[in-house]
């Protein structure tokens, strides 16, 4: 209940990993072998998602969303997490 | 260039490609609102009648909305567009007006006949910010106006007009403000639907989605490849930071990177977040 994250979703060369405030919390392989990334949609939503087959609403407070064109790293995950957490008021 | 977060990690932002922040004055230009006073080509959208008392508008400067009402006592009428109004529903009006000649009360009186909550606020140089808020179980080609009150003959220079259907007002907007504006220089900006709020104490959008037809959510466009998803060899990540204001009822989403789960941070109604990219099967790669 009116609990903060910061959440990062992390990407690189078949790695998954998920770090919440600040911490690595899950890494997940894609086998890329057998399993292709599909190929990118241009639309990016925020707050909720819908489609023919698919609708997701929310209520929750977004303060900011952010994509990176690279991977981040635990030290640079830790420091984002310390740059946000003065706004999880 | 900064793009507001820090310089904790200043070597990140060049390869920031979104960024969208409630706190950024840049990106958050304040809350989702249509202006019903004005038409979708930011035109006016309302006209003044007598009353008890006779009142006519010449425009100041149609660039700012800015208009001069010459009135006498004791009221008028300011006309909205009925087809902008619905039934039951509540609006606020808000303008700002300066007496420039005469003397005596000016103020709004009624909302279609209907009592209304005013507050008005000393601005500067003579001038107010006033708002009234009311409803009306029916609008139609009669009960579409804000009387105003007028305790003399006076000149009254109004600005500013804007009508809303909610029941505070919010800052002037020629037609409809709707977007959360992307400062990492890119320009993906994001289109919301459905007016989520903003919060005025945490700078964050809130998205209070009653059910999943009636959403409130943004969209971005990005270029295609932005997160360099097309292919297995790319490094992308998202960052968002975000409050739930309550347990998930049902599975709920934060950010989707597409029409599936590309990219997606969910909440599932089991209290777990999940963390999904699009692969031929839809949910792998997922964590909890």
């Amino acid at each position: 209940m009116g609990k903060w994250y910061h959440d990062i979703q992390r990407y690189e060369h078949g790695v998954q990993r998920s770090y919440l405030n600040g911490e690595l919390v899950d890494t997940a392989t894609l086998n890329i072998n057998t399993r292709n990334m599909h190929g990118y949609a241009t639309s990016f939503r925020i707050g909720g998602i819908k489609s023919a087959t698919v609708a997701y609403a929310t209520n929750t407070d977004i303060a900011f969303v952010r994509c990176y064109n690279t991977h981040i790293n635990e030290i640079e995950a830790l420091k984002l997490y310390h740059s946000a957490k003065g706004r999880m008021k | 260039m900064s793009i507001g977060f820090g310089a904790l990690n200043a070597g990140l932002h060049k390869h920031c490609v979104f960024n969208v922040d409630g706190a950024n004055p840049r990106s958050n230009k304040g809350e989702p609102t249509t202006n019903l006073a004005n038409t979708s080509g930011e035109a006016i959208d309302w006209t003044v009648g007598n009353l008890a008392g006779t009142v006519s508008r010449t425009t100041i400067n149609a660039s700012n909305y800015h208009y001069q009402l010459s009135c006498t006592a004791t009221s008028f009428r300011m006309y909205f567009n009925a087809n902008n109004l619905i039934n039951g529903e509540t609006y606020t009006v808000s303008y700002k007006y300066k007496i420039t000649s005469g003397g005596g009360q000016f103020r709004a009186n009624d909302w279609s006949d209907q009592s209304i909550t005013r507050n008005t606020t000393y601005l500067d140089d003579g001038w107010y910010y006033e708002t009234a808020t009311g409803s009306r179980s029916e609008y139609n080609s009669t009960y579409r106006f804000l009387d105003f009150y007028v305790s003399d003959t006076m000149t009254v220079e109004i600005k500013e007009v804007q009508l809303e259907q909610r029941a505070t007002s919010t800052p002037f907007t020629a037609y409809q403000r709707n977007k959360w504006y992307d400062v990492s220089g890119n320009g993906y900006d994001v289109t919301l639907y459905n007016d989520p709020t903003s919060g005025d104490s945490n700078g964050t959008f809130q998205f209070r989605s009653r059910d999943d037809s009636d959403m409130s959510y943004g969209v971005a466009t990005f270029d295609e490849g932005v997160l360099r998803q097309g292919n297995e060899a790319g490094a992308w990540a998202i960052e968002t930071l975000y409050k739930y204001v309550s347990v998930a009822p049902r599975n709920e989403c934060v950010v989707a990177g597409r029409s599936g789960c590309h990219g997606g941070i969910y909440m599932y109604s089991d209290g777990w977040l999940k963390h999904a990219i699009k692969t031929d099967s839809c949910w792998n790669g997922a964590l909890n």
